[in-house]
């Protein structure tokens, strides 16, 4: 897991990096790069496996009545944008998910959910 | 059966579904994908805490949380809830985030309250696995001496099984 992490943060951080170019920057870039003109993004090979597992849940989100999909300036977490948490390193996110459950945590201190006696217990 | 994620689970969940067109899922992100389709496969309902519940609000306009908040009902503490974390903290030393949510899974309760406690405690965590089952014979000794002067339905709670996305998976395929 590790090493597939190692991989994969950096090229999200370089991507954050390359979106903040601007144009004449950008094809500077490629010019460098030239090799980037010639990939299909459909390269990208997926794990067998994978793509099933995606199209399951991407179905469900398809199917969602009301959405918008995830833009990059959108503010997610921890007052970081979509684009900024994502590019984060992984114990950053862990960092910034388990201080918004610190947060919910105290708000529910002295909540207590009604139940019913006929309940059905775990067993 | 019921199961409820912990909150590590969850994000996984969600960098899974953001990552996964863009690279290969890691072991963890995978885990809690096959575990949530496995779930629905098998009509197990999955829960998420009400505090993970309160994260994906504020995320709510996104597909992402949409769709966990659309299948995950929140688990809600009731009245012993907070009794329990506390002695769980007292006997282990778990943090307070853990023995809150491993109480939750005891005396948690959905939005009707019509149910008390989840079977599964699904954790990719691994020192809070270890946590528990080394205090476990303690903790079921109290577990049995405190619910034993608790009125219905409090009386009927259960402790979870705490265990990994992958070995849960493991234990359904069996």
């Amino acid at each position: 897991m590790t090493q597939l992490r190692t991989r994969s943060v950096p090229l999200e951080q370089l991507a954050r990096l390359i979106r903040r170019l601007d144009r004449r920057q950008k094809a500077a870039l490629i010019r460098l790069v030239p090799e980037l003109q010639t990939i299909r993004p459909d390269e990208l090979v997926l794990p067998a496996g994978q793509n099933d597992l995606l199209a399951y849940f991407e179905a469900k989100m398809a199917a969602l009545p009301k959405t918008r999909p995830l833009r990059d300036n959108d503010l997610f977490l921890g007052g970081l944008t979509v684009a900024e948490f994502f590019a984060a390193p992984e114990a950053e996110q862990a960092r910034i998910w388990d201080i918004a459950h610190t947060e919910a945590l105290q708000t529910l201190d002295d909540y207590e959910h009604p139940i019913r006696s006929d309940a059905v217990p775990a067993r | 059966m019921r199961c409820l994620l912990d909150k590590n689970v969850v994000r996984y969940i969600l960098t899974g579904l953001h990552y996964g067109r863009l690279r290969s899922l890691t072991p963890l992100e995978t885990s809690a994908l096959l575990l949530w389709r496995a779930a629905e496969e098998r009509g197990v309902t999955l829960f998420v805490s009400r505090y993970t519940f309160n994260v994906l609000q504020r995320l709510q306009p996104y597909p992402l949380a949409q769709i966990v908040l659309n299948a995950m009902p929140a688990l809600s503490p009731t009245r012993y809830q907070p009794r329990w974390a506390r002695r769980i903290r007292e006997s282990s030393g778990l943090s307070r985030e853990d023995a809150a949510m491993i109480a939750l899974a005891s005396f948690g309760s959905n939005d009707a309250g019509e149910i008390l406690g989840v079977h599964w405690l699904a954790t990719s965590d691994q020192p809070l696995l270890n946590g528990y089952r080394a205090t476990l014979p303690t903790l079921e000794r109290r577990f049995r001496a405190m619910t034993a002067q608790l009125s219905a339905p409090f009386c009927d709670a259960a402790l979870p099984h705490l265990i990994s996305p992958d070995a849960l998976l493991m234990s359904w395929q069996m």
